[in-house]
């Protein structure tokens, strides 16, 4: 990150994730390692019928609409998944 | 020191720039990030079990013995997606892809690997580069999720 770029915060990255794709659930946003970009996992059921290429281009258009180029390339791999993907890796 | 962590970390910083690559029309090194990304989660598995990474770049022989589709849940709709996401992978991937330009790299898809034929010509470097980034962010993301299970299979 540049001297000048600001520190995207995760807290405004949850809040745009969440605007941008309402009633999603957000699990796991965060920085896992320093240096390292803001990543987590985006379930929104409106997924569905989507492939995961579609999911992420969709993802990163709204991102791209709200945050300047600085705060785009501090964040890493969003993960794209409906409830019922979700649920398979989480109840078994 | 190179972990299961880093391969894993690594892979989903791959994937991501595969996309970032298409999204600037860098098809041909876009297709290369997009195989490494899942070479790097095949990795991050095989170190997880304590196995020898093997000096080949066949992806489905890492997938078969870091057992990778074990850790999935099974016999549901994502294991089969995941299935299907490798096998596109293996057929659009090679290790050497990073030393093919556009025109090399559609002359392979014709010639060699003789996909997309029913795809324009003009289109056919940009659907691939699609396809196999489409692939592997599922096998990634697959990956990603399951990383958290405590129990081996």
């Amino acid at each position: 990150m540049g001297a000048t770029t600001t520190a995207l915060r995760v807290s405004k990255l949850r809040g745009l994730l969440e605007r941008s794709f309402p009633g999603a659930e957000i699990h796991a946003l965060r920085r896992e390692t320093r240096p390292g970009r803001i990543g987590g996992v985006l379930v929104w059921e409106r997924f569905r019928h989507k492939d995961q290429f579609d999911r992420q281009q969709e993802l990163w258009t709204k991102l791209k609409a709200e945050l300047d180029a600085g705060e785009m390339q501090q964040i890493g791999l969003i993960l794209t998944v409906t409830p019922d993907e979700y649920r398979a890796f989480t109840h078994q | 020191m190179i972990t299961a962590d880093t391969y894993r970390r690594a892979a989903e910083a791959r994937v991501e720039e595969a996309r970032a690559l298409h999204e600037q029309e860098h098809y041909a090194l876009a297709h290369y990030v997009a195989g490494l990304a899942v070479e790097c989660m095949m990795y991050a598995y095989l170190c997880r079990l304590g196995l020898p990474i093997e000096k080949h770049h066949d992806l489905i022989r890492h997938c078969s013995r870091c057992r990778f589709l074990g850790f999935l849940p099974q016999d549901g709709p994502v294991t089969l997606r995941v299935r299907a996401a490798m096998g596109d992978v293996r057929a659009r991937w090679l290790n050497n892809h990073r030393y093919r330009d556009e025109r090399e790299l559609l002359h392979w898809l014709q010639s060699e690997a003789r996909l997309d034929e029913n795809v324009a010509k003009q289109k056919r470097l940009r659907h691939s580069s699609r396809k196999i980034i489409d692939a592997a962010v599922a096998v990634v993301t697959a990956g990603r999720l399951a990383w958290e299970r405590r129990q081996l299979p």
